[in-house]
């Protein structure tokens, strides 16, 4: 192991942990960047000014049942209308609603606009995981976001299937991903941490389990965990030992249908299921939605279908042992 | 006008009443078969919201599968939006609306039956799904488990977005089922937009110009445009996802070309306007009760039914609101999002309306005020949320989250229920002769009241917490287990309030207060009939001189504007009971007609040759299919006008 | 209660019953068929991508003729229409049954047109310019077929005293159907095959 894969490993680890202390990990009033922050201005003060409508409707229901009834013991006046009333709550409304509209849509078509100065990452939605692409160093980190702070990011997505939707509330709303079309979604975070992702557009049985996990980490990070990836898997040669029999087990499984680990088994073909030669350096697995650990990996590897209905994996009828050395090869894919 | 007998059977005119009900075309009895069934279908989404919220009480729940989770919460948005409420409106708009313009049917009353019958085998034969089985995986996918009952029908939302709910993805003939169901739906609608349009501007009663209508006439027809504009929307869509699923067409097919925003747009052309088509109703139904139980006038008469137009035909500006998160431009979205916020105006102005009309009134705080007040309140509630989906960047972070379903729920739940339950507690009387009870009446009022917001107002805090809508599953970690707890007790607090008020439907049919006249001191023309009014409605078809033509039969005004009794109320009462024992042969009603029931009939036939497209069975599921709507066509025309 | 009769005692729009469900009725199928077109138009740009485009296929001068036929049958409609209006109940017989033969020629030459097209290897699954070509003139088809029997069915029923007669639709609707009809396929012979 390269120590370079080690500090990677470790803090890895910090930020998993940290990431259990959060509160409400898809708390989207919780902004860590300027775009959920400006969201975020824009709806208390209206909020607020809602409030204060159903305040005011609650107050003149109040007074008109129990103030203002008619007390003469006579019947009521017939009261039909009254034009100026007519008038003043047509106006006022409209100019309540205007004052909301005007930035409204300022921000709407502010926050549309790409930044000159983005990275652009793909994103690539597919039952029921999301791929992140990074074009210029052509690696795909499966489930696992990772960008540096203080960067302004165009994320282009689209879907290889049905329509999915990319939501990370903590740094922006969510927009969707559409087979044969481009969208695009700009996230920017300003403190380094770990934040949630889900789906946000039904898209089949699994779709509440369509997670994801973004990583904002600092610059020289960033560009340590992009060299990292980029590096291929090396074959353990050790004859004997769990890792080379997981080694074989995964050819011999039919895995490689679905799979490539660079280094290992690579393919000219798209293929159906994430790249795994990085799996052991992500947090969580099955579409961010088990985190990393034998015992969850080992109730995936026996039945993934049951874990995500649905699933393209299917069942893979491995021996106890089988799945044991499976998974000792896999924790070594850092 | 009589015409020969051309066939050899006549009109039936059975006394049984099971015969009656199959056959009858009195707009009356047609209105509360709509009513009962749409009850039935209440009860059957509210427990399939029930077993949502059981298991989403805990986080990582499996009290319910996958499969069974994505179809409830499907099924429950068909039932709960077109075998409930669709038919309910139709149940009152049915019975009320040629009662309040003082006409003795509709226009077309054996299209009144056909579109009931329509509803009823449409609803059968969507529920047929639970028998013919199945939900499968996507092509390629893996099931760990068998599908059952619960997962036998739709999935995936009734929106039915595409490709999710095409070919490939949702196999299985649940989907069709689904979509083939609401085509008919969507027709029987149709029929009764018409039949009521006609109704409302040419069975008028002498004297009842247009702006002399009640508003709740006036809201029934908004809601007849809004359903002739709108339905040929989703009907041209279902086509198109019919032609997809069954004849291999390419519309959104993403590898040919096709584009699933389109379904998006056709869909949303009409599911906007249906959302109006729903509450609008409920709007003429408040209208109609609160000035009776103020003791005055609907204050803004005039401007009520403009708004009510403003906000039909807004209706057809604003859809792309619910695409705020998809790929369409930003020019859009803002021009969008501004005229979603335009609607809130009229909106606005009818609550201002019916406020000024309790005003300086002289409240009566029985069970339906209570209900209309409510409403009111739930209805600004549920519209402040709106209002806050309206701002296209906070709606990025609030579409397809809790937040949505808090914001529909209030308006629709805490609005249209509330109103429903308004209309039930005032016009139950005319129907059945006999009152609601009020005290058990105020028990159920008051539980629903509290269960509602215990129920509601949660998950707009859920949403923005990042609780996503159609999730089976939330992680332990999100921390959102305990007000989705909250919710869940809320849940079962309103189905206690449903409870109490089927036990005051069962006891008060029995032995509730009678009533065989006017209990209200009502002010519009249904109220004059005798209760239960007879079959031909009117003795004398009245002739309208004013606005609450009725009130003004009974009293007169003063100097100060205020209303005097004329002190005739005994003596119209005695007339008008008397009118029930008087020789009824000027009266011509339309015969019964066993016609629509059989041409209804033969739609789930029909439909199932659609389904099991390429068999044998299916080749005589057409055949009767084809053979019964003959019958049924034919039969009609040949059948005498009139016995 | 008589769907025909206009009577003073009640306030009314002076259109017949009838006829007002059918204009109702009609302005329903307008939105249905701009729909219909919306989407063939929406697509329209994928059409010449494909192996079968609309260009190598149409038959423009054909389906002129076939489109000419409709609109003649449109003028039929008035003429029955107005032989019916001065009681010459034979004359307005013969005229409805031209506009059913002149609807059913019409039909005939999409059917032929849809098997030249199945034949060069179009079909509603074959592309996208398939399933929206074949939905939009199969969906406007079944809608004069539809009339075509409408019109037969009224026909035969023509002449025949008020008292013998069936409940069937007046004149007026079903020439209001018809010309609805035809005016519809105006739109989509402009939008499907003469718009490049």
């Amino acid at each position: 192991m390269t120590q370079k894969r080690q500090i990677w490993r470790y803090l890895f680890l910090f930020l998993f942990l940290l990431s259990c202390i959060e509160n409400a990990p898809m708390d989207s009033l919780d902004a860590q960047g300027p775009y959920a922050r400006e969201i975020n201005n824009l709806f208390w003060p209206i909020l607020y000014v809602g409030y204060t409508i159903f305040g005011i409707v609650l107050v003149l229901l109040i007074l008109g049942l129990f103030v203002f009834d008619d007390k003469t013991g006579k019947e009521p006046k017939n009261i039909e209308g009254s034009n100026l009333l007519e008038i003043i709550w047509t106006l006022v409304p409209i100019i309540i609603i205007v004052s909301i509209a005007i930035p409204t849509v300022k921000v709407t078509r502010d926050l549309l606009k790409t930044p000159e100065n983005a990275i652009e990452i793909e994103v690539i939605g597919q039952q029921w995981w999301f791929d992140f692409y990074y074009a210029d160093q052509q690696i795909s980190s499966p489930n696992l976001l990772v960008i540096p702070k203080n960067q302004d990011i165009s994320l282009k997505m689209t879907s290889k299937d049905v329509i999915h939707s990319f939501w990370v509330p903590k740094l922006n709303g969510k927009r969707y991903m559409v087979p044969n079309v481009d969208t695009y979604l700009n996230i920017k975070a300003e403190k380094e941490g770990l934040y949630w992702s889900q789906c946000g557009e039904f898209c089949g049985l699994s779709h509440a389990k369509m997670r994801a996990r973004v990583l904002v980490v600092s610059n020289e990070e960033y560009k340590s965990w992009l060299l990292n990836q980029t590096l291929a898997y090396e074959t353990n040669t050790n004859e004997g030992s769990s890792i080379y029999d997981g080694q074989l087990v995964f050819l011999n499984a039919g895995c490689t249908q679905c799979h490539e680990i660079k280094g290992f088994n690579e393919s000219n073909e798209a293929l159906l299921g994430p790249d795994l030669t990085h799996f052991a350096s992500r947090p969580m697995f099955a579409g961010s939605s088990l985190k990393l650990t034998r015992e969850n990996l080992e109730s995936w590897l026996v039945d993934p279908p049951i874990v995500k209905p649905g699933s393209y994996m299917p069942k893979l009828k491995l021996t106890e042992i089988e799945i044991s050395q499976l998974i000792d090869f896999l924790m070594e894919l850092r | 006008m009589k015409t020969k007998s051309k066939t050899i059977y006549k009109r039936p005119n059975q006394k049984s009443k099971f015969f009656d009900l199959l056959t009858t075309v009195d707009h009356k009895k047609i209105g509360i078969m709509y009513l009962y069934t749409g009850f039935v279908f209440f009860l059957v989404g509210g427990l399939e919201a029930l077993l949502i919220r059981i298991h989403l009480a805990q986080a990582e729940s499996t009290f319910l599968s996958a499969a069974e989770y994505n179809s409830l919460f499907t099924v429950h948005g068909f039932t709960m939006v077109f075998l409930f409420f669709m038919a309910v409106n139709s149940g009152f708009g049915n019975y009320l609306v040629p009662l309040m313009i003082g006409a003795r049917d509709v226009a077309f009353p054996r299209m009144n039956a056909l579109s009931y019958w329509i509803y009823f085998f449409g609803a059968v034969f969507i529920h047929s799904t639970l028998f013919i089985g199945n939900t499968a995986p996507p092509e390629g996918g893996y099931l760990s488990e068998e599908s059952n009952l619960f997962s036998n029908a739709v999935a995936g939302g009734w929106f039915l977005y595409q490709p999710n709910a095409g070919i490939q993805f949702s196999p299985g003939t649940a989907t069709d089922i689904g979509v083939i169901g609401i085509i008919f739906l969507g027709v029987a609608s149709l029929i009764s937009a018409i039949n009521l349009t006609v109704t409302t501007f040419n069975l008028r009663a002498k004297g009842l110009t247009l702006m002399k209508l009640p508003v709740y006439v006036w809201m029934t027809q908004v809601v007849s445009f809004l359903l002739i504009f709108s339905l040929p929307f989703i009907t041209i869509a279902l086509f198109t996802v019919v032609v997809d699923r069954q004849f291999g067409g390419n519309f959104y097919n993403v590898a040919m070309g096709g584009d699933p925003i389109l379904w998006q747009h056709l869909f949303w052309l009409f599911g906007h306007p249906e959302v109006y088509i729903l509450i609008l109703p409920v709007f003429g139904m408040i209208s109609e009760i609160i000035p009776v139980f103020s003791r005055k006038p609907i204050f803004g008469y005039a401007t009520l039914v403009f708004a009510g137009f403003a906000i039909g035909f807004i209706g057809f500006g604003v859809w792309a609101h619910h695409m705020f998160s998809s790929s369409i431009q930003s020019l859009a979205q803002a021009g969008f999002g501004a005229a979603t916020m335009i609607i809130a105006i009229p909106t606005g102005i009818k609550i201002f309306n019916w406020i000024a009309t309790l005003w300086f009134g002289k409240r009566n705080l029985n069970v339906a005020m209570l209900f209309s007040i409510a409403f009111i309140i739930n209805f600004v509630i549920g519209g402040v949320s709106g209002v806050l989906h309206a701002v296209v960047p906070s709606d990025w972070q609030q579409t397809d989250t809790y937040f949505i379903i808090g914001h529909f729920h209030y308006v629709l739940v805490g609005g249209g229920l509330f109103g429903i339950f308004a209309g039930i507690y005032y016009w139950f009387p005319h129907v059945f002769g006999k009152k609601l009870d009020e005290k058990i009446g105020k028990i159920h009022f008051w539980i629903l009241f509290l269960g509602l917001h215990l129920t509601f107002l949660p998950q707009h805090w859920l949403g923005l917490q990042g609780m996503v809508r159609r999730t089976w599953w939330y992680d332990k970690g999100m921390n959102i287990e305990f007000w989705n707890l909250i919710s869940t007790i809320g849940s079962l607090i309103i189905l206690i309030s449903v409870l109490v008020f089927i036990l005051n439907w069962i006891y008060s049919k029995r032995m509730g207060e009678d009533t065989e006249f006017d209990p209200w001191d009502g002010r519009t023309l249904e109220w004059s009939t005798p209760l239960p009014p007879p079959e031909y409605n009117f003795y004398d078809i009245p002739k309208v001189k004013t606005k609450d033509e009725f009130w003004y039969r009974k009293y007169s005004v003063d100097k100060e504007d205020r209303s005097i009794s004329k002190g005739n109320h005994t003596e119209i009462k005695k007339y008008t009971l008397a009118t029930t024992l008087m020789d009824t042969s000027h009266i011509h009603l339309p015969s019964n007609s066993l016609f629509p029931f059989i041409t209804g009939l033969a739609l789930p036939f029909l439909g199932w040759s659609l389904i099991f497209r390429g068999s044998f069975t299916a080749v005589v599921l057409l055949l009767i299919g084809v053979l019964t709507l003959f019958i049924g066509i034919f039969g009609w025309t040949l059948e005498p006008e009139n016995e | 209660m008589s769907n025909f009769s206009t009577t003073q005692d009640h306030e009314s729009t002076g259109i017949s019953n009838q006829k007002l469900a059918m204009w109702l009725f009609l302005s329903s199928e307008v939105v249905f068929f701009a729909a219909l077109i919306s989407i063939y138009l929406f697509y329209k740009r994928l059409f010449a991508l494909g192996d079968l485009t609309p260009e190598g296929l149409f038959d423009i001068p054909f389906t002129s003729v076939t489109s000419f036929v409709l609109l003649m049958s449109s003028l039929t409609m008035v003429l029955s229409h107005n032989y019916y209006e001065i009681k010459d109940y034979e004359k307005s017989k013969i005229w409805i049954f031209a506009t059913a033969f002149l609807g059913t020629v019409f039909v005939s030459g999409q059917i032929y047109e849809y098997t030249e097209f199945i034949q060069s290897g179009l079909t509603i699954s074959s592309s996208i310019f398939g399933t929206a070509f074949f939905f939009v003139t199969g969906i406007h088809g079944l809608h004069v077929v539809i009339g075509v029997v409408l019109l037969i069915a009224t026909g035969s029923q023509m002449g025949i005293s008020n008292s013998n007669r069936i409940y069937s639709l007046s004149i007026e609707s079903l020439a209001l159907y018809w010309h609805c009809i035809d005016i519809v396929w105006i739109v989509i012979f402009t939008a499907v095959y003469l718009i490049p």
